[in-house]
């Protein structure tokens, strides 16, 4: 049985084919993504070995943070703040790197989330605590250098600035202890000790303990202060925010001397009484500290009685939007609005948070309107806008959260444009290159392509012309006009069609000039096609110019002398 | 031989070793037969070296002792039979049974089993992780026990969890289960420590639930991790001298239906002496009949 061997290759083949249909429409057998994944489990093979905190480290971290505040409020405590500043300075950055990390592992919806939030509002409330007994222990010091003076007026403003801090000390104590159960709460659920933290919330109370009882001799031993021939009133007696007071005074045995209105220990206003020594001026409330202020005038020699008013803080509203930026996609365009009430707020930093930490600080204009970008890297981030500054007299406010993706959809969108962009030039330019190299049409040629063709397998026999091909003064008419147009290349691809199209089987076609120069080279005409072919190339393809009685020409006619003789392919 | 005879049997021969190599594996996950990194081909090769054999049927584990019955990625239902030898398996000898489920199929067996134990299906996910993803879960054991015993920590692939019974091993705080499936830890989805490895005292057996039988595929089993994976493995399989390892309910006893019948010839005795008869005596008739 002869067929046997294709018999088995037969069936083999078959075997094959039916082992390779299940895949034959899927041609990509494996890649990473197709291959790696599985509703079980990943191939750890391909996967990138994890180097970041672990869970572990990421509790150290917190359990540092909280217990941070404890070393801080006890510097505070014993007065020695450049210490408490070094210890906050590091807590901040502990607190920025402990938010990158939650961010890059992208744990802002959960109880990590929620501590790294309370963490920021306690680094807040530390910073101003410091700042606050920074200004009172220079008040205390201050209250020292007047009494030395004895100088009741200076001495009453110093007591009044007093008051006002204390209020913000114990206000910021009262939100650090209120955040406290939280806090507690989720350090529990985190598994962490919360004892020194308890410790540190103790400690500011006692802090801010310790400041009222200062506070309180200071007032007690406040000295009265004596008639002068200098008054001074502030009306109404509190206000707003853009509220405006009437501030006026008398100078009895006014000899046209300057007076100075010193408001909370500053230099605030000069005024100059009128013949009568009556003067008068208005305060307007916009960037000063809510609370109460103290006001009163001076001649250098003479001081009047003081002037105290109250500024009442008003709640504020914040409103947010952002947006991706058109030419940069890391970089993020945010704008808002600031209102107190009615009124727009001019003039104040508005800080926007990334991640919960402070990204840029923006201001607002008159009309209350604040704009600016921030740049962010790839990933979820949470973005937010804040404004807290105690320098207004306005109650802090919070933007929404805004949730930010910057997500691959960007890159793969600019991907696809420059794909296609790329692509498209690459069309352009293919069809661009298709045409130029495409053959003039030789009207000549035509009734050639029309006529009957040899079959292609077959050589045309020697010394015959084909039918339908160009007469020789056709083909020399056709050069001509090519060549007086300037058109060489073409000129010499007439005669070289001719010789083709004339002698030579339909089949070469398909051949360079230099495969026919070769197929031909055994024949009597070889010599002549050959030496016509490297003056046809250098035209053709070299782009040197035809004279006007070229070489072309007189190989061509020998070719053609050559084949009518009989020395064809 | 002419030449071309020659060419066709080397032809034939080139042919039968690569499909007997095709067919001899799969993709199939978690199967025995799947030389791939989703396959057990591993895992059993060390239960072979071990001694360990395939139950055949539940009765046979009637009047063992000192076994340990493995059954890896359980698949369908098990009869009141079944499960009643599984019961009496554990209660009357020093046995131990060993299940490693991540979708809940176990369901039934450790209900019958009167076991507190039960897998809950949902990934687990963790900061604590051993790669760029939040499934390979590094998990840390707890308390003492011999199974867990020189283990410091062990690597997870996306793993369920266990409630009931004693924990042995369990996920860090940050932790959590990724109940819609998006990866990402949402505000519903809270942290806690989950537990991957429970134990139970069954009678005088002892029965373990592992949250995923990931630990067992060859892709885990090549990789270099952390954690003492590999110890977990040869302790599980040191626990008594007799090893059983269940295949009639366990995605690693399956094979694609070209393989399962190669592997039924294999088994069965007389067809694979069949069929070498009947190869040898093709060769001799077509020696003799010169078809090649």
């Amino acid at each position: 049985m002869k067929r046997l061997p294709l018999l088995i290759l037969v069936i083999l083949s078959a075997v094959f084919l039916a082992l390779l249909t299940p895949y034959v429409l899927e041609p990509e057998l494996y890649t990473k993504e197709n291959g790696s994944y599985t509703s079980y489990h990943s191939d750890p093979a391909i996967m990138s070995a994890y180097s970041y905190e672990r869970s572990t480290d990421i509790q150290a971290m917190m359990q540092e943070l909280l217990d941070a505040p404890q070393q801080i409020v006890l510097n505070i405590r014993i007065r020695d703040f450049e210490e408490a500043q070094r210890e906050f300075e590091q807590y901040k950055e502990r607190s920025e790197y402990f938010s990158n990390v939650v961010v890059n592992l992208d744990l802002s919806e959960s109880a990590v989330g929620d501590f790294r939030r309370e963490n920021r509002k306690n680094m807040e409330a530390l910073e101003r605590m410091i700042n606050e007994s920074v200004r009172f222990d220079e008040v205390n010091r201050l209250e020292i250098k007047y009494r030395d003076e004895e100088n009741p007026a200076l001495l009453y403003t110093v007591v009044l600035e007093g008051e006002a801090i204390q209020n913000t000390l114990k206000k910021t104590s009262t939100q650090f202890a209120g955040r406290e159960p939280d806090l507690l709460a989720v350090s529990s659920e985190l598994g962490l000790n919360t004892t020194q933290y308890q410790e540190a919330v103790d400690t500011m109370e006692a802090i801010v303990e310790e400041d009222r009882r200062a506070q309180q001799q200071r007032e007690e031993r406040q000295l009265p202060l004596p008639p002068a021939s200098l008054s001074l009133s502030v009306s109404p007696g509190s206000g707003r925010y853009l509220d405006l007071l009437r501030v006026a005074g008398t100078y009895t045995y006014s000899s046209g001397e300057q007076v100075t209105l010193v408001l909370d220990s500053r230099d605030w206003q000069t005024v100059v009484p009128d013949e009568k020594g009556v003067f008068s001026t208005t305060l307007p409330i916009g960037r000063i500290r809510e609370g109460q202020h103290v006001l009163f005038a001076t001649t250098g020699t003479l001081y009047s009685n003081l002037a105290t008013f109250s500024v009442i803080p008003t709640d504020t509203v914040l409103s947010f939007w952002i947006y991706q930026g058109s030419d940069h996609w890391d970089e993020v365009l945010l704008d808002g609005e600031l209102f107190a009430g009615e009124i727009p707020v001019a003039a104040a930093p508005v800080r926007i948070l990334v991640d919960d930490i402070e990204g840029a600080v923006v201001e607002t204009d008159a009309d209350g309107y604040y704009y600016g970008s921030v740049n962010l890297t790839k990933g979820n981030h949470t973005v937010q806008a804040v404004f807290d500054d105690p320098g207004f007299p306005l109650n802090p406010s919070e933007s929404e959260v805004n949730q930010v993706d910057l997500a691959p959809s960007v890159p793969l969108l600019l991907a696809v444009g420059v794909g296609a962009g790329a692509l498209l030039l690459a069309s352009i330019g293919a069809l661009w290159y298709v045409r130029k190299r495409s053959p003039p049409v030789l009207p000549e040629k035509a009734p050639a392509r029309s006529g009957p063709l040899l079959p292609r397998t077959e050589p045309a026999p020697s010394g015959e012309v084909l039918p339908g091909a160009p007469s020789p003064v056709d083909t020399l008419i056709r050069y001509k006009e090519l060549f007086a147009a300037g058109d060489w290349s073409g000129a010499a691809l007439v005669l070289y069609r001719s010789v083709i199209d004339r002698f030579l089987p339909a089949d070469t076609d398909t051949l360079t000039p230099r495969e026919v120069a070769s197929r031909v080279a055994g024949t009597p005409a070889g010599a002549a096609f050959g030496s016509f072919v490297t003056r046809y190339e250098e035209v053709r393809y070299g782009g040197m110019p035809l004279q006007p009685q070229d070489r072309l020409v007189s190989h061509w006619n020998e070719v053609l002398a050559a084949f009518e003789a009989g020395g064809g392919a | 031989m002419k030449p071309a005879g020659a060419l066709a049997i080397l032809l034939v021969l080139l042919a039968g070793i690569a499909i007997t190599a095709h067919l001899s594996t799969t993709d199939l996950e978690f199967s025995r037969y799947n030389a791939g990194w989703t396959g057990t081909s591993g895992f059993f090769s060390d239960l072979e070296r071990r001694g360990a054999r395939d139950l055949g049927s539940y009765d046979d584990l009637v009047g063992r002792s000192d076994t340990t019955l493995l059954l890896i990625a359980p698949n369908g239902s098990f009869s009141p039979g079944e499960i009643a030898r599984v019961r009496e398996f554990l209660r009357e000898g020093n046995n131990t049974v060993f299940v490693a489920d991540e979708t809940g199929e176990s369901e039934s067996l450790l209900a019958g089993l009167s076991s507190r134990v039960r897998v809950r299906p949902g990934a687990v996910c963790s900061a604590e992780m051993e790669f760029w993803d939040y499934y390979t879960v590094i998990a840390y054991p707890r308390g003492s026990d011999p199974l867990i015993g020189n283990v410091s920590s062990l690597t997870f692939n996306r793993p369920s969890s266990v409630t009931g019974g004693e924990v042995l091993v369990a996920t860090t705080l940050i932790s959590w289960v990724d109940a819609n499936d998006n990866y990402h830890l949402d505000e519903n989805e809270t942290l806690s420590s989950y537990g991957l490895l429970s134990g139970e005292r069954l009678g005088n057996g002892t029965l373990y639930v592992l949250s995923d039988p990931s630990l067992c595929i060859n892709g885990m089993r090549d990789a270099r991790l952390s954690g003492d994976n590999g110890v977990f493995l040869a302790q599980l399989l040191s626990l008594h001298p007799d090893l059983l390892v269940e295949q009639t309910h366990s995605l690693t006893g399956r094979a694609d239906p070209v393989l399962a019948a190669v592997l039924w010839v294999k088994k069965t005795t007389i067809i694979t002496i069949s069929a070498l008869i009947g190869s040898v005596l093709l060769v001799a008739v077509a020696f003799w009949r010169r078809w090649i």
